[in-house]
Order: C-alpha cells, then sequence, then structure tokens
C-alpha cells in the first residue's frame, strides 16, 4: 500500500466533468466523492445516467481513449487518471465488461487470464502463480486449456474477473457484468464478487441494474441521474427510498416494493422503513390478516379466445446438434392463438433451439412442427415470416435502411409488392408502435428502445398472427423493459399470439398467462403463470429463481394462501383495508 | 452453440501441432512458393497429398477439410474447364465434334493437357490455402504472435495479424445472423435476381459495418483494460522454446533446400516443366 493510500480515499473524484466530444451534455456532471478501500460500491441509475462513463473514467479510458472534455480530476491511490496511461492503471484496476465475447481475446482460458500480466510483463513464473490462484478463486480450475469459446455464459464472466484478479489489483471495477447471464450464474457472479470482498478485502465498483443483487451484497450505493450522483449512502436507506428510485427510473428491490404495498393494506404488521432483502424482510415482518377479494383473480385466469388449431405446435421434437450436443429431448406442446405465452430456462436449456425450429432456422423431422396447422417442412424461412415474426435480442442492430418508413417496409420493397401496399403497411406498423413521428428519421438516431420499436414495426408490415420475441428486455433498463412489456400485452390484445423468451421472471406478471419452463431439452414445467412460480422446488432445479414476492410469500404464512406474483398482484388480490387492526 | 467456432484451434496433443511456430512458417513459405516452380501435375499432386497428410496427423477432421473443398470447388471446376478448352499447352483433343455436324464440325473440345494444366492451377490454390489452415488451426494466436516476434516482425503488427484471424469466426457468425435476420423478414435472396440481390447483399454491409465496429471499439477498450499498449517488452505465460531443436533445424533447412533445389532443377534440367 502506497503510503498516500493511508491519508486519503483510494478512489478520489474531485468535480469531476465529462463532456464526449460533439456532445452538449455532460455524461459526468460535478462528481465528488471518496471510494475506501475494501468497499462495494454499487452504481445504479437509468440506461444514459453516467455508470458506464464513471467505470470507465476509473482507469483512465475516459478521456485518454475517447477525447472530448475533462475537468476536475480522479486519483487512483496516489495516481491521477489524468497523467497515469490506462496501460499502467491497468496494473491497479481490474476491468470486467457486460459482453463476455468481447472482451475475451485469448483462446484457452489460462491465456486469457495471463493476457493483462503478459503486457505487464511480469515474469512467467509469477504469471502462472496468479493464473492459478486467479482460476481457482473463480472455480475455473481444471478448466485452463479449455477455450472460453465452450465455456457458459456465466464461466466467462467468471473468467472476466479472474482475468482481472490475476492482476492482483486494488480494485475491480465491474460494468454490467451479470446483464446477458441466466438468474444462476448471475447469482453465482455476485456470490464471488461477495467473497472477494468479504474475505479478501477487495474494492470493488458495480454497476448494474440488479438492484436485488446489489441490495444483498453492497456496502454503499451511488444513484446516478443525468450524468451526476444523486444519492449516495448504505443500500438498506436508498433502495428502501422506493419513490426517489421510480423518479430515476431505477427499478427498487421487489421485497421494498411488497412492503410498500404491505404498509397501506397491514400497516401495523411492517416497519416504517422496508426491507430491501429478503433475510431483512422475513426478519421484519410482523403478523398479517389479510383478506382477499371476492371477484376473480387477473392474469392468470386465461381467457381462451380461440380453442381451435394452435397457433405453433410442436410433437416429439428432437435436436441434436453436429457436435453430438443434445439440445431437444422429445417436445410437445401446443401455443393457442391469441395467447401471450413466456418461455423461461437457464441458457442451454434449448429454449433458442426450440423457436429455431419454428422459425425454421433448423430443420424438423416431417410433421413435428407445426405453425397455424400447416407443417413448416412445407414452407421456406421467408414465406414464415408472413405467420411468425421473429424479434431478435440485438433486433436494433438489425437495421439496413437509412430511414425509419424505408426500413418498417424494407421486406415488401424488396418482394416488389405495389407501392400504395407498401405505404399502407408502413403507416400501419408506424402507428401501432406510435413511431409515426420518426418516420424520416434516420434509425441510428433513435433510442434503443426506439429502434427495438422500428425492428418491430418492421415486422409487423408483414402482419403475421405470431410473434416471437427473443430476450427482448436483455440490456435494458428498468423503464425500457416496462414499455417494451407493455407494446408486448398491446399487440396481445390486437389478437396477436405472443411468445416471449426472457430471463426475467419479475417482468411477468400482469402480463404472461401462460409459462413454460425449460430444462436440459425438456419442458419441466408449463401452466399457468401462478401455479409455475409457485412449483417451488420443481423451479429450483430448473435453475430459476422466482420473482422476491413469490419467495417472500412461501415464508410467510398470511399471504402463502394468497400465492401473489408481485406487489401489483398483491395489490390487487387483497381487499383494501382487509388487514387494518381491528 | 457449435457453429459459431469454425475456425477453432485443434488440441497440441500431435507432433504436427506442437512443432515451433517458425517451422510452420518454413511450411507455408515453402507452399506459397514451391507451387509456382512446378508445372507437373505428379510433383504437384505429391506436394498436394503431403499437406493433407500433415492435416490428418494433426488431427484436423474430414468435415473441416471438406467444407473448405467445397467451397473452393465451384471455382476449381471453371477454372479446369476454361484451361481444358483453351489452355496453349492444349494438343490432344478428348473430344471432337463429328465432321458432319454443321458449322462447328471437326472442332475439337477439351485438351487432355489443358484439362491437366487445369488441375495443376488447382493445386497451386489448394495448396497454400490448406497449409494455411493448416497452421491456424494448431497454432494458438500466442504462438502465431511469439513466432512472428522471433522472426523481426514488430509486436504490434504481429498482435495485429493475429487479431485478424481472431475476428473472423465473429464476422461470419454476425454475417450469417443478419442474413437469417433478412430471411425472417420475408426476404428470399436466393429467389431474387441479379440485382435486387444486390440491392438485399448491399444492404446487409449496413448492419454488418456497424456492429463491426462497435464489436472492434469494445474490444479495443478492453485490450487497454488489460494494458495493452503494443509494446514488445512483454512477457509470456507460455514462452516456449527460444532456441529450435535439431529436428526443427532439419525440418526448415530440408524445406529451404526442397525449395532451392526444385529452382535449381527447373532452371538446369528443366526438371517438372512439363504438365505431364
Amino acid at each position: 500500500m502506497a503510503a498516500g493510500d493511508r491519508d486519503e480515499g483510494l478512489i478520489t473524484f474531485d468535480s469531476v466533468t465529462y463532456r464526449y466530444p460533439g456532445m452538449a451534455l455532460p455524461a459526468l456532471d460535478n462528481i465528488r466523492l471518496e471510494i475506501s478501500r475494501g468497499e462495494f460500491v454499487g452504481l445504479i441509475g437509468a440506461t444514459g445516467a453516467g455508470k458506464s462513463t464513471f467505470c470507465q473514467a476509473l482507469n483512465g479510458i475516459v478521456p485518454q481513449f475517447f477525447g472530448g472534455e475533462f475537468s476536475g480530476s480522479i486519483r487512483i491511490g496516489g495516481d491521477d487518471t489524468i497523467d497515469v496511461p490506462t496501460s499502467r492503471l491497468a496494473a491497479r484496476i481490474g476491468m470486467v465488461f457486460e459482453d463476455p465475447e468481447t472482451q475475451i481475446t485469448a483462446t484457452t482460458v489460462e491465456a486469457e487470464t495471463a493476457f493483462a500480466l503478459e503486457n505487464l510483463n511480469v515474469p512467467t513464473a509469477e504469471i502462472r502463480r496468479r493464473v492459478d490462484l486467479a482460476l481457482a478463486s473463480v472455480g475455473l480450475s481444471g478448466q485452463e486449456l479449455k477455450h472460453p469459446a465452450n465455456l457458459s455464459g456465466g464461466q466467462k464472466q467468471r473468467l472476466a474477473i479472474a482475468a482481472a484478479l490475476a492482476l492482483a489489483p486494488d480494485i475491480i471495477v465491474l460494468d454490467e457484468p451479470t446483464s446477458q447471464l441466466d438468474p444462476i450464474a448471475a447469482r453465482d457472479v455476485f456470490a464471488i464478487l461477495l467473497r472477494l470482498n468479504r474475505e479478501e478485502g477487495l474494492t470493488l465498483v458495480v454497476a448494474s441494474h440488479a438492484s436485488e443483487e446489489l441490495a444483498e451484497a453492497a456496502d454503499r450505493i451511488l444513484l446516478m441521474d443525468a450524468g451526476s450522483v444523486v444519492e449516495d449512502g448504505p443500500p438498506d436507506r436508498l433502495f428502501a427510498d422506493i419513490a426517489r428510485l421510480k423518479h430515476c427510473f431505477v427499478r427498487p428491490p421487489e421485497i421494498a416494493q411488497t412492503f410498500g404495498v404491505l404498509a397501506r393494506l397491514s400497516p401495523q404488521a411492517v416497519p416504517e422503513q422496508p426491507p430491501v432483502t429478503l433475510d431483512a424482510a422475513i426478519a421484519a415482518i410482523g403478523p398479517l390478516n389479510l383478506r382477499p377479494k371476492s371477484s376473480g383473480r387477473g392474469p392468470d385466469s386465461p381467457v381462451v379466445r380461440d380453442a381451435g388449431t394452435a397457433a405453433l405446435s410442436v410433437h416429439a421434437l428432437k435436436h441434436t446438434y453436429p457436435d453430438g450436443t443434445v439440445s431437444l429431448r422429445g417436445i410437445d406442446l401446443d401455443i393457442r392463438q391469441g395467447s401471450f405465452t413466456g418461455i423461461v430456462g437457464q441458457n442451454g436449456s434449448g429454449k433458442s433451439t426450440l423457436v429455431r425450429h419454428f422459425l425454421k432456422l433448423l430443420d424438423a423431422p416431417a410433421g413435428a412442427v407445426k405453425v397455424q396447422g400447416d407443417d413448416v417442412a412445407a414452407f421456406k424461412v421467408s414465406d414464415l415470416a408472413r405467420r411468425i415474426g421473429y424479434v431478435a435480442q440485438n433486433a436494433h442492430q438489425q437495421i439496413f435502411c437509412d430511414r425509419v418508413d424505408k426500413e418498417v417496409g424494407f421486406a415488401l420493397t424488396m418482394q416488389k409488392r405495389d407501392k400504395a401496399e407498401v405505404h399502407a403497411a408502413v403507416e400501419r406498423s408506424l402507428a401501432a408502435m406510435e413511431l409515426g413521428w420518426a418516420a424520416d428519421r434516420h434509425p441510428i438516431s433513435l433510442s434503443r428502445g426506439d429502434s427495438l420499436r422500428v425492428a418491430i414495426a418492421a415486422v409487423l408490415a408483414l402482419d403475421p398472427e405470431i410473434l416471437i420475441f427473443d430476450e427482448p428486455t436483455t440490456g435494458q433498463d428498468w423503464r425500457g423493459a416496462l414499455a417494451i412489456m407493455e407494446i408486448l400485452r398491446s399487440l396481445n390484445r390486437s389478437g396477436k399470439t405472443i411468445l416471449l423468451i426472457t430471463h426475467h421472471l419479475y417482468l411477468l406478471p400482469g402480463f404472461v398467462e401462460r409459462l413454460i419452463v425449460m430444462n436440459g431439452g425438456t419442458v419441466v414445467l408449463d401452466g399457468p403463470l401462478r401455479d409455475v412460480l409457485y412449483a417451488g422446488e420443481q423451479l429450483e432445479l430448473a435453475g430459476l429463481a422466482p420473482p422476491q414476492t413469490v419467495r417472500f410469500a412461501g415464508k410467510v404464512a398470511g399471504l402463502r394462501p394468497l400465492r401473489p406474483l408481485g406487489p401489483d398482484d398483491l395489490a390487487d388480490l387483497v381487499a383494501d383495508g382487509s388487514g387494518q387492526a381491528a | 452453440m457449435t457453429g459459431n467456432y469454425a475456425l477453432q484451434q485443434t488440441r497440441r496433443n500431435n507432433p504436427v501441432a506442437a512443432v515451433d511456430m517458425r517451422v510452420k512458417y518454413a511450411l507455408l513459405f515453402l507452399a506459397s512458393t514451391l507451387i509456382f516452380v512446378w508445372n507437373n501435375i505428379w510433383l504437384q499432386a505429391a506436394f498436394l497429398s503431403f499437406i493433407v497428410i500433415l492435416m490428418i496427423m494433426a488431427g484436423i477432421s474430414a468435415p473441416t477439410m471438406r467444407r473448405l473443398f467445397l467451397i473452393l470447388l465451384p471455382a476449381l471446376i471453371l477454372i479446369t474447364v476454361i484451361q481444358g478448352l483453351w489452355s496453349p499447352f492444349g494438343e490432344t483433343a478428348m473430344i471432337t465434334v463429328p465432321t458432319d455436324t454443321a458449322v462447328i464440325g471437326g472442332l475439337n473440345i477439351f485438351y487432355v493437357e489443358g484439362i491437366v494444366f487445369g488441375l495443376v492451377v488447382c493445386c497451386r490454390i489448394m495448396a497454400p490455402m490448406l497449409a494455411f489452415q493448416l497452421v491456424f488451426l494448431t497454432s494458438e494466436p500466442n504462438d502465431i504472435v511469439l513466432g512472428l516476434v522471433r522472426l523481426g516482425v514488430p509486436y504490434r503488427v504481429a498482435f495485429l495479424f493475429s487479431t485478424t484471424f481472431r475476428f473472423v469466426p465473429l464476422l461470419l457468425e454476425e454475417f450469417n445472423a443478419i442474413k437469417d435476420a433478412q430471411r425472417l423478414r420475408g426476404i428470399d435472396i436466393d429467389s431474387f435476381g441479379l440485382m435486387r440481390k444486390l440491392v438485399a447483399m448491399g444492404r446487409m454491409l449496413v448492419p454488418l459495418v456497424m456492429i463491426c465496429l462497435s464489436k472492434a471499439q469494445l474490444m479495443e477498450i478492453a485490450l487497454q483494460a488489460k494494458g495493452f499498449s503494443g509494446s514488445a517488452h512483454r512477457s509470456y505465460l507460455n514462452p516456449g522454446r527460444e532456441r529450435l531443436t535439431a529436428l526443427e533445424w532439419l525440418m526448415i533447412a530440408a524445406a529451404l533446400a526442397l525449395l532451392a533445389g526444385a529452382i535449381i532443377g527447373r532452371l538446369v534440367f528443366g526438371f517438372g516443366g512439363s504438365v505431364i
């Protein structure tokens, strides 16, 4: 430890303001704070609030790599990030980024872990020692010679953490490290971070939308909004301020929201300040005596709009990839016309393989996959587009034209449809997505959320009856994710059959009627959302954790019979004032 | 997914894969030069067979080799047909149109020497292509860089070279995803005429370039964060052997001697000059 480190914070932001080249508004706005050695700091805020810029400023990538206007100073120990090259700061600060694919550069696990040490000219024997230690620390010992491409998403992020850890840095900065992971992999990553912090005293700065995980792990939270740190405090205070978080479009931990509802329904049973973790909630809850509403329940009582031909059906579908990986082990499913169905499961559970069969991107035996009663074997992929619209996870990047209206009509134009027909379809689709205002805009100039709506409008132009969405909320903040779910609901209400693949179980209540859980290439659960989320052990065996409210209700006698799915659902289920003390 | 890593390395548990990178570069040099010294089909075929044997010894799977061959097949057929029809080596006609046929009666179609020379050209294409595939499928990027650095190439240039090869699978993956995205939007390129096909493919470049630029920038940021500066003053986890073994020296010497011998043989004795 340098002598100066004991006298000041390990990280010091002194009136830091930063503006990217050509941008009018600052990405960081007058930030003044200190972070001490050994702190676990969570960085939260909506997309565009400045979290990534904050992270990249810590090792000098901002402004050394991007340029722009920078004022104030950031000191890491004694080093000023303006004066010290990023390549030297790398020895003090390890970085882990959102996308495992772009940050991994080597072709073996050990080579990836060693790469930064090689750059810093660390002697070979010392590299070997640190690589072995780092891999052991993240549970990747024994995988040294494996190609990173053959690791799961969670293992890749653990590898990225190992590569940072091998530097024996003072600080590790992680920018959305779990946003592309399934819930179990995300939980594992946070467990490793917590251990590194608590047992080895590593200083961590984690930017994330995962407020529930941060509430459990972090000991300090910075809330960012429009480039400024607007709140700075312990998680139990900061995450309890639901109104403030919502104002900044940050998702509060669900349990805090549930306590917000309980405070209205049964104020004597809950503390004044809502707990922000599940354990704290179970400890804090008093006796409840809630009376359910006499009227019927909401979204888990599906309205059968069309009991006739299934929109999508598969029968005894199996699939094995050329390398011998068995991906589907005999799937039988029917998706009703007009339904809103979710498919969940860990990465590698077979969800995407199943969908690729619906789209005919993978061939199925004759009769095994049917769309609206017709065997997909009879169609070309491009013909199916008139029946099934598919919106990929990165659909916002798959833009082919320089104007929004051209993009929406691109497929019809290429099919040489009549101009009037193309125009009418474009108008209709833009109106459905409320994008009329953007018709003459360049798609790249739009926000990520609006770009995704352009991609959906382009799919709608072909007027398909069925829409499949593959992880549309990945990488979105809370506001963006809810906006997408609203779009899906309105499309469903207009008669479309919606199939949604997602990792975010907490988003489903109020939207999805039926939930299918896949694990190891089979359907392990299939039923109304409420039944599946309350399946308990079966859901856990599939590697999924139900939303906090569901887990909480399972532990609290007064809530268990109601089986609430989330805070809004709880409010819908319980008669106002039913829990008031007599 | 399995299709993402078409260029993934084989394991280094065989003598071909484990040999020093400098020997592999000598093989690449030989495969890129010797093919132009010889015109003879038997010599070319023998050299091509030698490379295929090395690939089999290195554990490269038959489907991987077949994939490359199928990619090249249309060009190979075209070259053989063109040479068969119009090669200046043509003397022995394979087919002669019956003399009583109007206009083209008596015309010779396809010459044996032309076809054989076409096959020689095919060998000239296949030999270096397979040699490059052999080397890059059996070498870690780290070895490629280290080998180039030991041959005197600046580290920054060597790293760029190896990164390019790392980027190829990513690029192919994105290209396929974009192609699928067009098909899923009802655009069947295969059914289009030439002009519409060109328009559709041109449009595919827009997202491809955007995604690649974005990935390249993210990769560059990740490299910066890992202390990469392009400096040659760096260490290695697996520095390998600085010194070549006697056998490796012998292999390099044999490669150079073969090339020198082939040149002298061709210039002085005309060895390997005739196509058959």
